[in-house]
C-alpha cells in the first residue's frame, strides 16, 4: 500500500506540472468512485456521467491551482459541486432551499413493530431498495455529506473542505441524513439491536 | 434511565469518531446507562453499513477525457501537413499545366510521367527528337508556370538565387524547376550536349501524378491529425 501511495503522489506531482498522461492515470483510478458518488446525488445515467466528465475537464484545466494535500478530496469537491449544481438546475428553483433549516429538530421515528435486525439486512434486496428510496428523499446537500462519509470514507474535516462549509454543518447534515434513512427503515419494521 | 438529556444529536458523530474527547466521554458515559440510546446508535451504525453496501452503479462509457492524447508536436505537424497539402495541390496544377502544354508543343504524350523533363533534355543539340525552338518553348512554359523560378533568367546562378529567395527551404520541386530551366538556358545558348539528361529520380518531381499523390497523402494526414487533436 505504501508504494501505491508514493506512486499516487508522484502521479499527482507530474499531473500538476502539466503531464496529461499522469492526470489520465489518476482520473482512471478515481473514475468509478466519482461516478458512483455523482450517480447517488443525481441518479444513475447520462447526467451523472456528464457531471464527472465535466469535473475531470475542469480539474485538468485548473490543476495548476491544486495545492492541497489530498488530490482525491479535490476531485470529490469538483464532482460534488457539479452534481449539486445539476440537481439545483433540474429543480429550476435554485434560490429556494427545500432543505429544512439546520437548527430544526431531528425527529426519530419509532419502530412500528419488532422485525429483523437492521444489521442482518446487508444484501437484502428489499432493504437496498428501501435505503436507495430513503436516500433519494434526503435533501441533496445532506445526502452528499452522508455519502462522502459512509460510502467514500472521508473524515468530517475533509467533508467540510469538499463542501465548503463548517465542520459543525457537516456534522448536522450527516446526522440528519442518516437519521432520515434510519427512519425509513425503522418504520418498515426493522429495528436496531443493542438495547 | 438516565436523568440527563439524551445526547441523540451526537450519536452520528460519536459513531464516526468525530467528537472532541470531552464530548466523547460524556456520550460514552450516557450510553453505558441508556439502552434507548444504545439501540439508536446501533440503528445508525447498521444504516451506515447498509448505505456503504449499496450496489455500485457503473458508468456506461469512459468518463476520463483524452488529455495525454495530444503531444506538443501534434498541432504543428497538422499545420505543416495542411500547408504541404496545399502546396502539393498547387504543384499538381502547375505540373499538369506544363506537361499538357509541353505535350501539345512538342507533340509528346500529354501528362506522361517524366515526359516534360525528358523533352527538355532532348532539346539539347545532338540529342534525338525535336530540336531548338520547340524544346525551348516548352522550357519557357515551364519557367512561367513556376513562380519560384520566375521569368527566364539569363544565367544559372541568378536562377539559383531566385530559387533560394522563393522559399526558405529549397524544396525538391524548386531544384527540379531549376535544373529544367538551366537546361533550357543551355539549350538556348547552343551549348553542346553538356546538359545532363534528366534522371528518372528527379523527373518524378515534375509528374503531376506525383504531386497529386503527395497532396492526397498530406491532406489525409492533416485530417487525421485534426481529428486526433479535436478528440483530445
Amino acid at each position: 500500500m505504501k508504494s501505491t501511495d508514493a506512486e499516487y503522489g508522484a502521479l499527482v506531482e507530474r499531473a500538476r506540472r502539466g503531464d496529461g498522461r499522469a492526470f489520465e492515470q489518476l482520473a482512471v483510478r478515481e473514475e468509478r468512485a466519482l461516478y458512483r458518488h455523482a450517480a447517488r446525488i443525481l441518479g444513475a445515467g447520462a447526467d451523472a456521467e456528464d457531471a464527472v466528465q465535466d469535473a475531470f475537464l475542469s480539474a485538468w484545466r485548473s490543476i495548476g491551482s491544486f495545492e492541497g494535500s489530498s488530490f482525491r478530496a479535490w476531485l470529490y469537491r469538483i464532482v460534488t459541486n457539479r452534481a449539486l449544481d445539476r440537481v439545483r438546475a433540474r429543480r429550476r428553483r435554485p434560490e429556494l432551499p427545500l432543505e429544512p433549516a439546520e437548527d430544526e429538530v431531528v425527529t426519530w421515528a419509532e419502530p412500528v413493530a419488532p422485525g429483523p435486525d437492521l444489521a442482518d439486512l446487508v444484501g437484502n434486496r428489499e432493504a437496498v431498495a428501501a435505503v436507495e428510496e430513503a436516500l433519494r428523499l434526503v435533501p441533496e446537500e445532506q445526502r452528499a455529506a452522508l455519502l462522502l462519509r459512509d460510502v467514500e470514507g472521508f473524515a468530517y474535516e475533509e467533508i467540510a473542505v469538499i463542501t465548503s462549509v463548517e465542520v459543525g454543518t457537516v456534522k448536522s447534515r450527516i446526522h440528519r441524513a442518516r437519521v432520515a434513512v434510519r427512519n425509513a427503515l425503522v418504520t418498515r419494521g426493522w429495528r436496531g439491536s443493542g438495547g | 434511565m438516565n436523568d440527563r438529556p439524551h445526547p441523540r444529536a451526537q450519536l452520528s458523530a460519536y459513531l464516526d469518531d468525530a467528537l472532541a474527547p470531552s464530548e466523547r466521554s460524556v456520550v460514552e458515559a450516557h450510553l453505558g446507562a441508556c439502552a434507548d440510546c444504545r439501540a439508536r446508535l446501533a440503528e445508525l451504525r447498521a444504516t451506515a453499513m447498509l448505505i456503504r453496501a449499496l450496489p455500485e452503479p457503473r458508468p456506461s462509457r469512459r468518463l476520463v477525457p483524452h488529455i495525454a492524447a495530444a503531444p506538443a508536436w501534434l498541432a504543428p505537424l497538422r499545420t505543416l501537413s495542411t500547408f504541404a497539402s496545399g502546396v502539393s495541390v498547387f504543384l499538381f496544377l502547375a505540373t499538369a499545366l506544363v506537361s499538357s502544354m509541353s505535350g501539345s508543343a512538342a507533340s509528346a504524350p500529354a501528362a506522361a510521367p517524366a515526359g516534360g523533363a525528358a523533352t527538355v533534355a532532348s532539346g539539347a543539340p545532338g540529342a534525338f527528337g525535336p530540336i531548338g525552338p520547340a524544346a525551348d518553348q516548352s522550357a519557357r512554359n515551364r519557367s512561367s508556370a513556376a513562380p519560384a523560378v520566375g521569368a527566364a533568367a539569363p544565367t544559372a546562378t541568378s536562377l539559383a538565387d531566385a530559387a533560394k529567395q522563393a522559399g526558405a527551404t529549397p524544396s525538391p520541386s524548386a531544384q527540379t524547376q531549376f535544373s529544367a530551366a538551366s537546361a533550357s538556358v543551355q539549350a538556348r545558348e547552343g551549348a553542346p550536349a553538356a546538359a545532363q539528361p534528366a534522371q528518372p529520380s528527379r523527373s518524378i518531381f515534375v509528374s503531376p501524378w506525383f504531386w497529386l499523390a503527395v497532396a492526397v497523402i498530406t491532406g489525409a494526414l492533416a485530417i487525421a491529425l485534426q481529428r486526433r487533436l479535436r478528440s483530445a
